[in-house]
């Protein structure tokens, strides 16, 4: 606890230079905006089910995290990261693992409830998943705690596939850090959606290393911001071996005076050679005050890869809304489909139907439409 | 102007003169108010100016250098061992014939002034730090453009130099626009006048000849109502120098319905950091081109900016960037976006050779006001060896829901299929190879006036030779 306090309290302050902090300054993040201080937090309640309440397999764990796994799994965030050493201070000892076995293949998808309560809430999250493993799922952030800060990181072994997503709906008078760090091992997948609708003020940096070959990410993200949201979105892929392929697809629908940001930095190292990886941002913009900010990076130091990003910032096409006027829909009516099949266009590629439907109800739910 | 007559220019100064071989006056290495003051004395400034430059120099002192970009050789250079003001021509020749013998052959080989009898309107050719030949062509000035190099045009015009002056570019936006703004020396100030279209390019020729020179030459364009102009920027001369600084500014300002086209062809030696701030406004219906080719350099930091000031202006940059051993290409391009209906194209291409880096940086900003406008944006890179590098770093702000912007960017090698097609018809695999690199910088080339596309592509080739194998 001392040691994480002292490392986080070393750290130089952020700059706003800093592609990362340039939109959501550290201090105005920070639970008392005061950055070196470190508060007492509350733990956040976490539940593991299986997606229809059931209990979960025996193999399944969800326990205290032991030093030695904390120190093997936190390998992805780097020591000078800001954030993550804050929740690491924060959190003190208090960590969990959720632990799947080798060979460990889900007939349904697992849920893991987290509720977060009091005036600053935390939860550092640590999950292991073994070799040749296969499981869905379904995270949902919720509660009313003023802060909240998750800290998650793991490693999906060989040949293992985790299919997962995070559904943020905090109230919207909370403030969400999240931080992750997660490693994927040769031939390892990884495909995580994220439905950001909750919390004013959302701050994630998400980082994940492609240390084996034959690694697959997909990053799927649909953000939606109402009111005075303020919803940025750090996503930081690095490419450590060749072979393996990366795919970061955001879309944001703003609204009223909300902000997205979405800065996305794609790393492909020297002996990274047949690399291929993609990052898509897309920005609805709804209203007049509404605001879209995307820096998609690209640093690339091997020549046999494709690395390509693309970005794109539009209004709401007078010719679908027209279209689905002439349909007999009024002008609400219509805008609500149209930003549903704009966000949910953000998953296209998220293999897992179950999931899928789930995320769609979430999101009708969200919006507050009649279509279910 | 002598050596004594320098001396009496300037007082009772601690900075002795060396005496190279053709240098008529030359500071003593290193920067202080002295030294700023000193060539404002030897211009003989009016006070403002040097007021200017003082204030200047001390936001240089203060401003620490930039913690971004590539640090490891910013914070390389050595700034105290660089020579801030040296004059190599008595004065400014409006005749060729009266260029020194050995600054003339230099130009001469760059086929000056050849070019400049069959299709320039006029030519500056800067040497170190001032100009030792200009020229505008008759028709021109009785027209009533003003073409001068900028020491002269702040002596002949000062109130239009005073009214622009800084007014795009302030001393303090940068670290180097404040380098710049406290020692400038050269350039050239171009005043176009309404209506009035310049359809012969103007040009300006820079070379550094000497070892730890600073370049620092500044340049402003105005381009009155309606007006139209294109100036080219040739630094295709390989310098001999080492280690040398070269930190211009150049302001354009486009008023309603006018056009400035800005063209450079940067081909400094290897070991000179270019560290360049351009920036233009455009006003109502106006516009701006940036055409912008780098191939030399160690170190380029350059991001030429428009700032759409007025309903209806349109910016349009076309960037090329060339990076072999040693070299780090970091250019871009910023695009302000202030006024309705105003629109943006942007364009970038880099190739990376022989452990070179090449990075765009680029900024599309949307204000709350800028109803319905439209922004296009491509980088594309292409590494040719995998010892290079390729970074992107395009930031977008967009505060209007009503503009629309598109970005894409692309990292590949050159594709195999090409280079087989080409083989496959008879072509050597380095023929193939330049064909496909030149036609990767065809959207660039185009847009040159043709003898320049024509130095380019022979550049190219030259720098490309040796890819294969």
């Amino acid at each position: 606890m001392e040691k994480a306090l002292e490392h986080y309290r070393s750290l130089p302050q952020p700059k706003r230079s800093e592609h990362l902090w340039r939109y959501s300054a550290w201090r105005r993040l920070h639970p008392t905006g005061k950055v070196e201080e470190v508060p007492k937090a509350v733990s956040a309640k976490v539940v593991l089910t299986n997606l229809d309440g059931s209990a979960v397999d025996s193999a399944i764990e969800l326990r205290p995290a032991r030093g030695e796994e904390r120190r093997r799994l936190s390998a992805t965030l780097a020591e000078d990261n800001v954030a993550a050493s804050f929740c690491r201070a924060l959190c003190g000892d208090e960590s969990l693992l959720l632990s799947i076995p080798n060979s460990y293949v889900g007939e349904q998808p697992l849920s893991l409830d987290i509720t977060a309560s009091g005036h600053i809430s935390s939860l550092y999250l640590l999950f292991d998943i073994g070799t040749n493993a296969e499981v869905e799922l379904a995270i949902s952030i919720r509660g009313e705690a003023g802060w909240f800060g998750l800290l998650r990181e793991g490693n999906i072994g060989e040949n293992s596939k985790l299919t997962e997503f995070v559904h943020n709906r905090l109230d919207h008078t909370s403030t969400l850090l999240r931080c992750e760090g997660i490693e994927l091992q040769r031939d390892a997948r990884l495909l995580t959606a994220t439905l950001s609708s909750g919390a004013d003020k959302s701050k994630s940096d998400l980082r994940y290393s492609l240390t084996g070959m034959g690694a697959d990410l997909g990053v799927f993200i649909a953000v939606h911001g109402q009111g005075k949201r303020h919803d940025d979105h750090h996503i930081e892929i690095e490419h450590k071996v060749g072979n393996n392929r990366s795919q970061v697809e955001m879309h944001a629908a703003c609204d009223d005076n909300s902000r997205s940001v979405g800065t996305g930095r794609l790393l492909i190292a020297e002996s990274a050679q047949g690399a291929d990886a993609g990052q898509v941002f897309r920005n609805l913009l709804l209203s007049d005050k509404a605001k879209a900010d995307v820096i998609p990076e690209l640093e690339v130091l091997a020549d046999d890869v494709s690395a390509n990003h693309g970005a794109a910032s539009a209004p709401l096409d007078p010719e679908q809304v027209f279209y689905l006027e002439s349909r007999g829909l009024d002008k609400n009516e219509s805008r609500d489909i149209i930003v549903e099949g704009f966000l949910m266009d953000a998953f296209k590629d998220f293999k897992s139907p179950a999931l899928i439907d789930r995320l769609r109800t979430l999101l009708l739910v969200h919006l507050d439409c009649d279509l279910i | 102007m002598g050596k004594d007559e320098a001396r009496d220019a300037v007082g009772d100064y601690r900075y002795g003169f060396h005496d190279p071989e053709n240098a008529v006056i030359k500071f003593d290495k290193g920067i202080s108010e002295q030294v700023v003051r000193d060539i404002s004395a030897l211009k003989n400034e009016p006070e403002w100016m040097t007021e200017i430059r003082v204030k200047a120099y001390h936001h240089y002192v203060e401003r620490p250098m930039p913690d971004w970009g590539n640090m490891g050789l910013l914070n390389s250079i050595d700034f105290d061992a660089v020579t801030y003001f040296l004059k190599s021509s008595s004065g400014t020749a409006k005749d060729w014939d009266d260029v020194p013998e050995d600054i003339k052959n230099t130009f001469d080989r760059l086929g000056i002034p050849d070019a400049e009898q069959k299709w320039l309107g006029g030519v500056t050719a800067q040497y170190e730090s001032e100009a030792v030949y200009h020229s505008i062509r008759e028709d021109l000035e009785k027209q009533g453009v003003l073409f001068y190099d900028m020491d002269s045009g702040l002596r002949e015009h000062e109130d239009i130099v005073r009214e622009y002056f800084c007014s795009v570019i302030p001393y303090s936006d940068n670290k180097f626009s404040a380098l710049n703004t406290a020692v400038w020396s050269g350039g050239s100030f171009i005043y176009v006048p309404k209506g009035v279209h310049v359809e012969l390019p103007v040009q300006a020729y820079f070379r550094i000849n000497s070892e730890n020179m600073g370049q620092f030459e500044r340049t402003l364009i105005i381009a009155d109502e309606g007006s139209s102009i294109q100036y080219v920027e040739g630094c295709t001369a390989p310098t001999f120098s080492t280690d040398s600084l070269h930190s211009a500014v150049v302001e354009l300002i486009a008023m309603k319905g006018a056009t400035i086209r800005y063209t450079t062809i940067q081909n400094w030696s290897t070991n000179v950091y270019n560290l360049v701030t351009k920036r233009g406004v455009a006003y109502e219906n106006a516009t701006i081109e940036w055409i912008d080719g780098n191939i030399g350099s160690k170190l380029t930091m350059k991001y030429p900016s428009v700032i759409l000031r007025g309903e209806g202006a349109h910016a349009e940059v076309i960037s090329v960037a060339y990076s072999g051993e040693g070299q780090h290409q970091d250019a871009g391009s910023k695009v302000i976006h202030l006024a309705a209906n105003t629109t943006s194209n942007v364009l970038s291409k880099s190739i990376s050779k022989n452990g070179g880096r090449s990075s765009y940086r680029g900024l599309v900003k949307v204000s709350p006001k800028a109803h319905n406008c439209k922004i296009n944006v491509v980088c594309d890179a292409l590494l040719l060896d995998e010892n290079s590098r390729s970074d992107t770093y395009p930031t977008m702000e967009v505060a209007n829901s009503s503009c629309r912007v598109e970005h894409e960017a692309s990292v590949s090698k050159v594709s195999g299929d090409q280079l087989f097609y080409l083989m496959s018809r008879g072509h050597s695999e380095a023929e193939a190879m330049g064909m496909i690199i030149n036609g990767f910088f065809e959207p660039f080339t185009r847009e040159l006036p043709m003898e320049y596309a024509v130095e380019l592509n022979r550049l190219l080739e030259i720098e490309m030779e040796g890819a294969i194998g």
